[in-house]
């Protein structure tokens, strides 16, 4: 940006004042009217500097003091307790005594930071004029009644404290002071705002994004447009805050980002949840399902109430729990291993936080291997620490059971006590065996064959497997904060947005030029305003990666958790292909190979971004065949404006480099037909190298961006001329057929006409 | 800065309540509802410290609902951060820009402008955290800091301030490891 803040002059009141200290940091933030430094006359300064250096307050060069670290202090159980029957209490005396605490709390602290100030500030040097002297609470004290009675109490030096002119930040002047002018106050370009305040100086936000049409002459001369003096871009950082900055500080960041993304070779990657990497539902018919199936997972999540506008319900002090079902993706573990040292992923869905939270953990662990989630580990905490509790009761007893059978054979008279004293014994082991939800089975057994040893191998294998377990879970976290780490961005972090849009800016913003994009709807991107710049408006970016949506057949017709699936426009063997066949997750990790490899096989100087790439790739696919839709698109959609968006088989067709015509002839090779029996199906059946294929190659070919066989695609051909394989038939027989032209076509149509 | 302070309030309570405990009820619901709340001028209200049987007066029917309106005035311990003041915070969330920070239930945003210079291309995305450049201080998620509110504002009975800790004697306190007293 070519904006330069204001500048504004610290002036002497003379030129014959000298600056003694400055009170304020230099380069940091000061309010109309704050005290900037304390000036005096120019003989008085070697006394004052004597002085000052002498009740060490002078700082060393600029550096940053930094406060004493400590411990936290957490208050002990008990305090609390005690703290929480001391509530009731008439309101006269606590009144005085919280503000009275709160006082003296607040004195002690002052005392305590004072002492520890002065002692390391002790080593101080005279040269006052670059250095920045610290504020300690009696120097600011000093300051005020100097301003005030216009002379430090103690010396007779005059001392007189400059007032910041503006809001801004303080600068000194780096050559030599000349009029009297020291340095200067910077006004705040106001980086970024949150909440309305400026992220920097705090003050209100000011009409700057959008609603300021600043046309002056000036600035719209200068930018050739009539775009706002500056314009803000709204982010939304890890943990759903929404951030807007400036242009300027946008683009250093993206410069930062790029700059750390080539420095460790990767890319962006932003990942969809839903029918992308897995299949959700909140339906209690998938628990029978969760057994039986190793790729089902569940969590648990409060479902949010909402509050009763005139405040008449209580709130409910329990939250209410729902299970989802989560089915994996085929081939996820595979995929998620192959991006992840190649991108840096980040999760963008229309679920809420706490379930993409919860999703990213349960993929890790799906990564390292492990089923058992939060609830399971504390069962089997439990389960653990019931036998280790068995084990001991089981050890003591038999310990006594030893020793007392030693004295019994001194005494006689022991043994009606221990057989009374067994008889209780065996009574509690059976207690604390029903108690154990790790096998109901054993609770039945005898209770004499619970030996110690027993009990201790049924220990140790819980033993390790808990320790297992949670050494698994404890990785998972690890590598989900590795992989995933603060980039998740949910429906509820982005509010304002609406429920069917994503922005690419909102993560990236200056539009991801490093990001690929991995979803099973493009609405939703093609719906933000800003998501793309190469491409028309109202299309999805170039950066995106469409998926086939991944439908798990059990959970077919349960209702979805968050957003419906993306449109399927292949509309096609759902049935005949089972879902364990799936191979999407392959070709895309194929795909994000290439280009990984494309992208920094590169010169850095003629660096293509990523969603130029993506397009280049594209374009590879299907280059040199001629299509012809049939059945696709409506026909008076033909005509388009050049900016309208395409119909999404179209702009398939196109990006995937395949030439589109309108009618059927010698140079089509595809003839992509909805159903069969149209004009132009017909048509394509008339030469020789033209093939008749469904739309759900096109699909096939633009989700794995790969040319996908034929074969399995083609549409059967008519019954009269079954014989015959439609695409490559002998070329009399193509002669003969072009020969029988309209008389052949016309009948059928006729005949089929009558059927109806 | 906690103070405590005098406030009013009104609650309406429908015909039902109406009974033997009806200063208690209109007690309970004067809790839940102001509890937590952030006035525009005042702060948030921490604690409703005690409701004087006698200042609660009696209620005026509204006759388009049979509702009563009680106007109820009680002490409250309020929580209100004032520009320039110094406290305590403990980081929660770190990330390119800044990091947040929360004292109680306000939430403070501390931009990494208004970090030391040798903090300000300190943040490392991989742990999540603000490091300086001598690799001594790291602020992460759930570390104490020093800062000092720089501006505030209540929207929607929430209170967003912004902090700095750009000055001497600001900055990490501690590292989250808490210990039991």
């Amino acid at each position: 940006m070519s904006e330069t803040p204001k500048r504004t002059d610290i002036c002497l009141p003379s030129e014959k004042h000298v600056v003694l200290t400055w009170k304020v940091k230099l380069g940091s933030h000061v309010q109309q009217g704050e005290t900037i430094a304390m000036c005096c006359l120019e003989e008085d300064a070697e006394v004052a500097r004597s002085k000052i250096a002498s009740s060490a307050s002078t700082a060393t060069k600029s550096t940053h003091k930094r406060p004493k670290r400590g411990r936290r202090l957490i208050p002990s159980p008990a305090s609390i307790a005690a703290a929480k029957t001391a509530k009731p209490l008439p309101a006269q005396p606590i009144d005085s005594n919280t503000t009275h605490n709160l006082h003296q709390k607040l004195a002690e602290r002052l005392a305590k930071s004072k002492p520890s100030a002065a002692a390391e500030n002790k080593a101080s040097d005279e040269t006052l004029d670059d250095s920045t002297p610290i504020t300690t609470e009696d120097e600011h004290e000093k300051a005020t009644v100097s301003a005030t009675t216009k002379k430090a109490p103690k010396e007779s030096v005059q001392t007189t404290p400059i007032l910041s002119p503006v809001n801004g930040f303080v600068h000194e002047s780096k050559d030599e002071a000349t009029n009297g002018v020291i340095g200067y106050i910077e006004e705040c370009l106001h980086p970024g705002f949150v909440g309305g305040l400026c992220v920097v100086c705090g003050t209100a936000k000011l009409e700057i994004d959008g609603n300021d049409n600043d046309l002056s002459p000036n600035s719209s001369s200068l930018t050739g447009n009539s775009e706002p003096r500056q314009k803000n871009t709204l982010v939304t950082v890890s943990g759903g805050v929404t951030v807007s900055i400036s242009q300027q500080e946008s683009q250093e960041m993206a410069k930062l980002d790029i700059e750390r993304l080539l420095g460790i070779k990767k890319l962006c990657l932003v990942l969809d949840l839903d029918h992308t990497l897995l299949h959700a539902t909140a339906d209690p018919r998938a628990q029978p399902l969760c057994e039986s199936n190793d790729d089902v997972r569940t969590l648990r999540l409060p479902i949010v109430m909402e509050a009763q506008p005139n405040g008449q319900t209580q709130p409910s002090q329990q939250p209410v729990f729902m299970t989802h079902y989560v089915k994996l993706r085929p081939h996820l573990k595979e995929f998620l291993n192959s991006v992840r040292d190649a991108y840096e992923l980040s999760v963008y869905t229309a679920g809420t936080r706490q379930y993409a939270e919860e999703i990213t953990i349960i993929l890790c662990r799906h990564l390292v291997g492990t089923k058992l989630d939060m609830l399971e580990l504390e069962k089997l905490r439990y389960a653990t620490f019931v036998a280790q509790q068995e084990y001991e009761t089981q050890v003591r007893l038999e310990k006594k059971r030893k020793s007392d059978s030693n004295e019994g054979a001194d005494e006689g008279g022991a043994d009606s006590k221990q057989a009374v004293k067994r008889k209780k014994v065996s009574f509690g082991v059976d207690e604390v065996k029903t108690y154990n939800t790790t096998s109901s089975a054993d609770a039945n057994a005898p209770v004499e064959k619970k030996t110690a040893e027993v009990l201790k191998t049924k220990l140790d294998e819980l033993k390790a497997e808990l320790s297992k377990g949670e050494e698994m879970e404890k990785e998972a976290q690890k590598l989900r904060q590795s992989i995933f780490g603060s980039r998740v961005v949910s429906r509820t972090d982005v509010g304002d947005l609406g429920r069917d849009v994503k922005s690419l800016r909102r993560i990236f913003p200056c539009g991801g030029t490093m990001a690929a994009v991995l979803d099973d709807r493009e609405d939703v991107w093609a719906n933000a305003s800003d998501n793309s710049e190469t491409t028309r408006k109202g299309e999805p970016p170039s950066n995106l990666l469409l998926v086939k949506p991944y439908h798990f057949s059990a959970f077919q017709g349960f209702a979805d958790v968050n957003n419906a699936a993306g449109v399927d426009l292949s509309a096609s063997n759902q049935s005949t292909e089972t879902e364990e066949n799936d191979i999407q997750l392959i070709w895309t990790g194929q795909i994000l190979k290439d280009l990984h490899t494309l992208y920094y096989s590169q010169q850095n100087g003629t660096r293509q971004t990523v969603p130029q790439l993506l397009s280049r790739m594209r374009k590879n696919v299907l280059k040199g065949t001629n299509l012809v839709l049939s059945g696709l698109v409506p026909l008076n959609r033909d005509v388009l404006l050049p900016d309208a968006p395409r119909p999404t088989i179209v702009r398939y067709a196109e990006s995937l480099g395949a030439q589109l015509q309108k009618n059927v002839d010698v140079s089509v090779t595809h003839v992509v037909a909805a159903k069969d029996g149209t004009d132009k199906a017909i048509a394509a059946r008339k030469f020789p190298r033209t093939v008749l294929i469904k739309p759900s190659w096109l699909m096939e070919c633009y989700w794995s961006m790969s040319r996908r066989r034929s074969l399995a695609h083609l549409m059967t051909p008519i019954p009269s001329r079954s014989s015959s394989p439609v695409p490559m038939p002998k070329p009399a027989e193509a002669a003969e057929e072009s020969s029988d032209d309209e008389d052949d076509l016309a009948a059928e149509f006729e005949e089929e006409l009558m059927n109806y | 800065m906690f103070y405590v302070k005098q406030l009013e309030h009104e609650i309406v309570l429908t015909p039902v309540h109406f009974g033997p405990k009806l200063k208690a009820t209109i007690v309970r619901l004067l809790k839940e509802e102001v509890e937590g709340l952030a006035l525009a001028n005042y702060g948030y209200v921490v604690n409703v410290i005690e409701v004087p049987e006698d200042q609660i007066k009696s209620g005026i029917i509204e006759y388009d609902s049979g509702d009563v309106v009680f106007t109820v005035k009680y002490t409250a311990l309020l929580l209100r951060p004032f520009i320039n003041e110094v406290l305590d915070a403990v980081v929660t969330q770190c990330n390119a820009l800044g990091f947040f920070a929360f004292c109680g239930p306000l939430r403070i945003f501390v931009s990494k402008h208004s970090m030391p210079e040798e903090m300000f291309n300190g943040f490392d995305g991989s742990k999540d955290a603000w490091i300086s450049d001598d690799k001594e201080v790291v602020i992460s998620s759930g570390c104490g800091v020093r800062l000092r509110i720089k501006g505030r504002t209540v929207e929607q009975g929430n209170i967003t301030a912004i902090g700095t800790i750009k000055d001497n004697y600001l900055g990490q306190i501690d590292d989250g490891e808490t210990m039991e007293s």
